[in-house]
């Protein structure tokens, strides 16, 4: 069932915010064994919430557009009175003292929050199997990767573990997971969300997105997170909002005149799946009213090495927080060990492999005799993405393209060669290094079963005509199973 | 064979801006409250938090460059500089580095009458670290202080003795209290120097090699460690050693400068901008606003007194170092601004009154609402209608009543009240201008033999004729007026 | 950033040169604060110059006459009212909140061991 229909039935009162929380925990009892989504279920938090929209909606009075539904929480944002991990050992045990500007806002809209789900550390790596917890499992099919870093959220709401996730994008960390797992995954405009209270990894990439079944259930969830917040120097809302409330609309209101610009280099390295679905997707849009455009975006291709080495320099001085002083893991130290001993140990000791590689790298990338070869130069190149994109959107209204260069792959595969998985972000790097809204959305299953994506990226702030798009193409892609093939199998 | 040296002095002074909130987070600025109990989520450096400028900060930053002539910029941008320590809680500081909010900016000194420029390179923002206090255990941090708003102000290396770099910090400091960013207390560490000192030859313009002095808490410390730094370069460089450049400690008690103890490691802190903080923009017109608000600085309000009161440096420098005491001044003086009386209005209350004041548990706050009837006072004093006995019973008399006055809550101004009640119990000396004439021609009659040794260079007699008169007045004079008739009428025939 | 000094080193690093030796991961890794074996060291080293030849196809792009850019969409920050909140869950953290979290606490301190060995 889908967000909008659950929100909908409870506030007709044709079921309850209880019935719908105690169905998503019995699936979660049912099937998270094999899946691995959840890092913490708070079963009576949960049970609590839903009583009180229960009694709210007794008492007769008006529900948010949320009251009642089930959600997940990327255990990279701070939920008051549960753990945060980031999901690394790093943060094993801390407790943070507030909830997330995100977390709030989803409070106030209703939703009820199931728990925490996984990721990989520190929101680094395309796999989630770089998490202290181990790695998520693909509904679709066990021995497969879910995506990440967001792994633990498009698992989840894949197998109905609460009707939509937060996750975070920093360079496709909603999208890539989304597509891998066959469900809906919004990027935000940079700054149209706040992340105050979200753990950071690249701050100037960084954005909190919802994953959700459908493309309106993104707009929903969406519009309530959205907004400036005065603990964020970064979110902003040019519209004041306005835009926001018709997201939902937008969703419905066809492709008629759209202009759609169709990036052929970006069908060039990747599978007959995903090339079928894009080329699919792109005759939809035209069949529904739109025009196809032909483009060149010879600058996006460096955007990989280009955000590889900012988010990795601003990672370097983000974790640099993590020290054993105030909270966080603390190595056992001798008598003789000073205080750079406790820095170098905790560290070694609480961060993973990845977050090592990066955070070395990083720090390396900034320091003296680098600096301007490495992460100046990459801002630079940032321009030149971000400018080129953002010509090209004033030609189309959206852009159209795989998330993914493949369907789900192997467990495994990545931690083999690390370098050949930063290749899997090809295609979702230069929203984030630009700093405009994209979303992955399901086009059906490719030839070994496995769910099939196309992207969709749209200027600055115009999440209406992202929404708009993919509401189209949602009407028009090959439908999914209910189930996820991969549950299916299990009891 | 002796070579002339110069000192070659520059210096980096950091201001604690006084916002109720921190430079990036909510929590409150108070100074001595219990240990990490002026914290937020922010100042914490907890995981997800993140900076939001202080605007009240910008003001106050844009303020002081404004009164050090300095440009302040359309765009600054906020840096993250990177070192770990324990007192750092995100493993970053943030400031400004390359695009600071003020730069190129001057103030004027006077040393021994000489009028001087000195150069200010820049002024930015940047927040504070925390505390840690060391022990045999290990240290403990408190982050109270952690984020507190600072802004840098660092000069053009263009001093050239102890005594310029104190009559600059001396000048700079005045005008942050006077513009209203800063309390200027160097115990508590709101107005903190640290002083980049050189020597090399009388005519060399090449800058020799530096030693950055930190630890130096008052201008005595600073004068003192200059003095100390420049000698001892001069020695080692004289002996024929290279001078090493490094951080040294100033130790007061043993009056001497040490090399900082540390880690051989070169810095590298990786500076790049804060990706949380967009650019810092102010608008033309909020800078022409804040221009306006600008108050009369120390040096104008100098050069105003010395134009219209003719008030000699040091007492202009001591009423003009703080805002308040020169505009509690100009309160009593009022509109009787002759020279004379300005003078001694001055000395009255910054010598006699506040020497009773620092005794008792007043402050000048509550003075003030008594500031008119202290004038009063102090004309009657000088008018010879309060002998100095009587002045000084009267004062300690009123701001000893302090205590019970202000124990009733009902009583509007306490040392009003008792001022009042004071100059009641005291009196003044009703002077009989005729009778004290009379005793002065009487007494001078009686002995013309002192008299004529008087007049033949004896002053000395003075003291003599003084205590004859005060005799015949039977103590009802005022032996400033008694001394003042007798000098006249001793010389006169 | 334009104080800083040019970088000499990396101006012609290149895919033919190893540029993330050994000494070179080891400083980063000391910079960082993040303890690596000796015998670690090759192997991260390794892995880590892997990924810079893979970022290195930056050095091949013309950014002559282009500004860097960190900020996607935004010229200036908003600014913070100097105000202490009054909500509970906005302001400062009780002293209990700030240290419930820490590994090590002494009188309300966050202890730590001693700053040189």
């Amino acid at each position: 069932m889908s967000l909008i229909t659950l929100a909908d039935a409870i506030q007709a009162g044709t079921t309850t915010a209880t019935l719908a929380t105690q169905g998503a925990l019995a699936r979660v009892g049912a099937h998270d064994d094999a899946v691995g989504a959840f890092v913490h279920v708070d079963e009576a938090g949960a049970l609590a919430a839903a009583a009180a929209v229960d009694a709210q909606a007794a008492a007769g009075r008006p529900l948010g557009p949320l009251a009642g539904v089930p959600v997940t929480i990327k255990d990279l944002i701070a939920v008051a009175g549960q753990p945060l991990t980031a999901g690394s050992a790093m943060l094993a045990g801390y407790l943070p003292p507030r909830d997330a500007t995100v977390v709030r806002k989803l409070r106030e809209a209703g939703a009820v929050i199931l728990g925490k789900v996984s990721l990989d550390e520190f929101a680094m790596g395309s796999t989630n199997e770089h998490a202290a917890q181990g790695p998520v499992r693909n509904p679709w099919d066990l021995g497969r990767v879910p995506g990440g870093s967001s792994g633990g959220s498009a698992a989840a709401v894949a197998s109905g573990f609460g009707a939509a996730s937060l996750g975070t994008d920093t360079g496709g960390s909603v999208r890539l997971p989304a597509a891998l797992c066959g469900v809906v995954g919004v990027k935000p405009t940079y700054g149209r969300v706040s992340r105050s209270g979200v753990v950071a990894y690249a701050s100037s990439l960084d954005q909190v997105g919802p994953l959700t079944q459908t493309v309106a259930d993104a707009a929903r969830v969406l519009r309530c997170i959205a907004g400036p917040c005065g603990e964020d120097a970064t979110s902003l809302d040019p519209s004041g909002g306005a835009d926001a409330e018709g997201w939902e609309a937008a969703c419905g209101r066809g492709v008629d005149g759209l202009r759609v610009g169709v990036v052929s280099a970006w069908l060039d390295a990747v599978s007959d799946d995903v090339r079928l679905a894009v080329e699919t997707a792109a005759a939809a849009l035209e069949a529904a009213g739109a025009t196809l455009h032909e483009v060149a975006l010879p600058l996006a291709a460096h955007a990989v090495p280009a955000y590889y080495v900012i988010a990795m320099s601003e990672a370097s001085a983000n974790l640099a927080r993590y020290d054993g002083v105030r909270f966080g893991h603390r190595a056992a130290l001798s008598a003789d060990d000073d205080l750079d001993a406790l820095y170098a140990q905790s560290r070694a000791e609480g961060f993973g492999p990845e977050v090592r590689r990066r955070v070395i790298l990083g720090t390396w990338a900034l320091s003296s005799g680098y600096y301007d070869a490495y992460y100046d130069r990459a801002c630079r190149v940032r321009r030149l993405v971000r400018d080129e994109l953002t010509r090209t959107l004033q030609r189309c209204d959206v852009l159209l393209g795989p998330t993914a260069p493949r369907c789900a792959w192997p467990l495994g595969e990545a931690l083999a060669d690390p370098v050949a998985t930063y290749h899997m972000d090809q295609y979702t790097t230069a929203a984030n290094l630009a700093g405009l809204p994209a979303v992955s959305l399901p086009w059906g299953l490719g030839a070994d079963g496995l769910p099939a994506a196309v992207q969709l990226h749209a200027a600055a702030f115009d999440e209406a005509t992202l929404f708009r798009a993919a509401g189209a193409l949602e009407r028009a892609a090959p439908a999914l199973p209910a189930t996820p093939t991969g549950l299916t199998e299990t009891p | 064979m002796s070579t002339a040296w110069e000192t070659v002095i520059g210096l980096e002074v950091h201001a604690q801006l006084r916002t109720a909130t921190k430079l990036f987070g909510p929590a409150p600025t108070a100074y001595g409250a219990p240990p990490n109990s002026q914290v937020d989520p922010v100042s914490l450096g907890l995981p997800g938090a993140l900076p939001v400028l202080n605007a009240e900060a910008v003001r106050m930053a844009a303020l002081a460059g404004l009164a050090t002539r300095c440009t302040v910029h359309e765009r600054s941008v906020f840096a993250r500089k990177n070192y770990f320590y324990a007192d750092l809680p995100k493993g970053y500081q943030i400031s400004q580095f390359d695009r600071p909010i003020c730069t190129a900016g001057h103030l004027d000194i006077a040393v021994d009458g000489a009028s001087k420029r000195v150069g200010i390179t820049r002024i930015h923002l940047e927040e504070d670290a925390g505390k840690s206090s060391h022990g045999p255990g290990g240290s403990l941090v408190d982050l109270n202080r952690a984020g507190v708003p600072l802004i840098e102000i660092v000069s053009e290396p263009d001093l050239r003795s102890a005594e310029e770099a104190v009559a600059y910090l001396r000048e700079l400091r005045a005008i942050l209290v006077y513009i209203g960013v800063n309390d200027g207390n160097l115990e508590e560490g709101s107005f903190r120097c640290d002083a980049n000192v050189s020597v090399r030859q009388v005519g060399s313009d090449v800058l020799g090699t530096r030693c950055e002095i930190k630890n130096l808490n008052s201008f005595r410390a600073i004068r003192d460690a200059i003095v100390y730094e420049a000698a001892r370069q001069v020695r080692v460089v004289e002996s024929g050693q290279p001078l090493v450049q490094q951080t040294r400690l100033w130790d007061t008690d043993k009056a001497r400068t040490a090399a900082m103890r540390s880690k051989e490691e070169a810095h590298d802190y990786r500076y790049f901008p804060d990706p949380d903080l967009p650019p810092l923009v102010i608008a033309p017109e909020t800078l022409a606003t804040w221009s306006a608000q600008l108050p009369e600085l120390p040096a104008a309000r100098r050069s105003r007194y010395r134009d219209q009161l003719g008030l000699d440096e040091d007492t202009l420098w001591h009423l003009c170092e703080e805002p308040e005491r020169a505009e509690r001044f100009e309160r009593a003086l009022g509109t009787e601004t002759k020279p004379e009386r300005a003078r001694s209005l001055a000395s009255f209350l910054f010598a006699r009154v506040a020497g009773v004041l620092n005794k008792s548990d007043h402050t000048w706050a509550d003075v003030d609402a008594g500031l008119d009837a202290l004038a009063e006072v102090h004309d009657q004093w000088r008018a010879g209608k309060l002998s100095n006995k009587m002045l000084s019973t009267l004062l300690v008399q009123a701001f000893a009543t302090h205590d019970d006055e202000a124990a009733d809550p009902g009583t509007p101004a306490p040392f009003v009240a008792a001022l009042s009640t004071a100059r009641a119990a005291v009196g003044v000396l009703e002077v009989d201008a005729g009778a004290l004439d009379a005793a002065v021609d009487a007494v001078i009659a009686a002995h013309p033999s002192q008299a004529a040794a008087f007049r033949g260079g004896k002053p000395q007699l003075l003291g003599f004729f003084i205590g004859q008169v005060m005799r015949e007045m039977k103590g009802k004079a005022d032996a400033k007026a008694v001394s003042a008739l007798l000098r006249e009428r001793l010389s006169s025939s | 950033m334009s104080q800083r000094p040019a970088g000499g080193a990396a101006g012609d690093a290149s895919a033919a040169t190893t540029v993330l030796d050994t000494a070179t991961v080891r400083r980063a890794a000391r910079l960082a604060r993040i303890a690596v074996r000796d015998d670690e060291l090759p192997g991260l080293a390794d892995e880590l110059e892997r990924v810079r030849v893979f970022v290195d196809a930056l050095q091949g792009v013309d950014v002559d006459h282009i500004a860097p850019l960190v900020h996607p969409n935004h010229d200036a920050m908003p600014l913070r009212p100097d105000r202490v909140p009054t909500s509970a869950d906005a302001g400062a953290l009780t002293q209990d909140q700030a240290l419930a979290n820490a590994p090590a606490t002494r009188d309300a301190h966050f202890a730590v061991p001693r700053v040189v060995g």
